[in-house]
């Protein structure tokens, strides 16, 4: 009897010395992609020189949905973040003949909560229009794929998810003289609990959070 | 800490002969605080071995195994592996229709989500739960309990806190 009861504690003892903690908790309670409230703003400095701030505008209603506006700069992009995931409404324009020609509107879903480590993501959109007698064709796909937890690039936000995004882009102006113009951008995205985007990492610019400010609800 | 009540309980459940009251519990499970925003409501399933200390007072084990689904139309998933150590007080042990009672349970959560074929490394803590039970005679020897509870588990920067509301059956065997 001694030799068993001895046997099944080292056996729970064992189980118990290899169980590691990690705050799940908190991952599951956050929201990494806030949109709201207005007056949130986010202060990136951009390595190289320069910096950019994303406020969140007001509310708004674009698609017939009411959404959340943030500006940067000059731009202004649309969000929802409800129901369980993250909508973003993505303009896509064709340069044809100096004019940008709207091609496709719509609401497009950038991420499912909760996220895990590993989970993928592929969203596509295929459109074509007509304009001066010629038809643009426009084709879309972005692949996510999230990593994580782990620590933003410059140490300073701790379970962070990593979105790493391929975007390719090819758009057909279907005329003599015109082959299909593809083109593939990548980045990886670093969101932080209840922040949001803190670092973003792409071929030809590199921003890190300096500020945030969350805004009054 | 609760390492140790677990193994005082497993080690007095062994060495200790007598009368064991073997639980079949089910339970509906909501989340509080935060956590379960994207998660539905959760349903648990375990097993209890009780020691009958007294008439009154019980101790022993039990494991739980409990899941939520995804709140919305995605595919998350989230699991919880409970082994815990239970201590319960009756007040009327022998009533037919109300039997009203206390129960603290002690142990660790193996808590694990998954999401869009993705998974979060798993986590182990301390969880804590305490809850009331309306305890009632199905024929002996069965008996039945409904009750519920409030549980904790302690992870690390965010603690897990839910409601439980629970129904269990059980019968009590001589040893």
């Amino acid at each position: 009897m001694k030799k068993i009861i001895l046997i099944t504690a080292s056996a729970v003892l064992a189980v118990f010395a290899a169980c590691d903690s990690n705050p799940l908790y908190l991952r599951l309670a956050s929201d990494y992609y806030p949109v709201s409230p207005a007056g949130a703003t986010w202060e990136y400095s951009i390595q190289g020189g320069g910096s950019r701030i994303v406020t969140v505008v007001d509310q708004t209603i674009v698609g017939e949905r009411p959404c959340w506006r943030l500006q940067s700069g000059a731009d202004y992009s649309y969000y929802i973040n409800d129901e369980g995931k993250l909508e973003k409404f993505e303009d896509h324009t064709v340069l044809f003949n100096g004019y940008e020609i709207p091609i496709y509107q719509g609401w497009i879903t950038l991420l499912k909560w909760p996220l895990a480590d590993g989970m993928t993501r592929r969203d596509s959109i295929g459109a074509q229009t007509v304009s001066q007698g010629v038809t643009l064709s426009h084709t879309w796909i972005r692949n996510q794929t999230v990593t994580g937890p782990e620590v933003s690039p410059d140490g300073s936000w701790a379970e962070c998810y990593r979105i790493h995004q391929e975007e390719t882009t090819v758009n057909w102006i279907q005329t003599a003289g015109f082959d299909p113009e593809t083109t593939v951008t990548t980045r990886n995205i670093w969101l932080a609990p209840d922040v949001g985007t803190v670092a973003v990492e792409s071929p030809d610019s590199v921003l890190t959070l300096t500020s945030f400010t969350g805004g009054e609800e | 800490m609760f390492r140790t009540v677990i193994l005082a309980a497993a080690l007095t459940s062994l060495a200790v002969a007598g009368t064991i009251d073997f639980v079949v519990e089910g339970a509906g499970i909501t989340p509080i605080g935060g956590w379960g925003t994207n998660l539905s409501n959760g349903l648990a399933g375990g097993v209890q071995a009780n020691w009958l200390f007294s008439t009154r007072f019980r101790a022993g084990l039990g494991i739980e195994g409990a899941t939520y689904g995804d709140g919305f139309d995605g595919n998350a998933s989230f699991s919880q592996l409970k082994p815990m150590g239970i201590l319960s007080l009756y007040l009327r042990p022998h009533g037919r229709t109300f039997n009203p009672g206390l129960v603290a349970a002690f142990g660790y959560c193996r808590s694990r989500l998954s999401s869009g074929e993705g998974i979060d490394p798993a986590s182990w803590d301390p969880f804590w739960r305490a809850g009331l039970r309306w305890n009632f005679s199905l024929g002996s020897p069965w008996r039945a309990g409904l009750g519920f509870d409030l549980e904790s588990v302690a992870a690390s920067d965010k603690s897990g806190d839910a409601f439980r509301f629970t129904f269990g059956v059980s019968r009590e065997v001589q040893l």
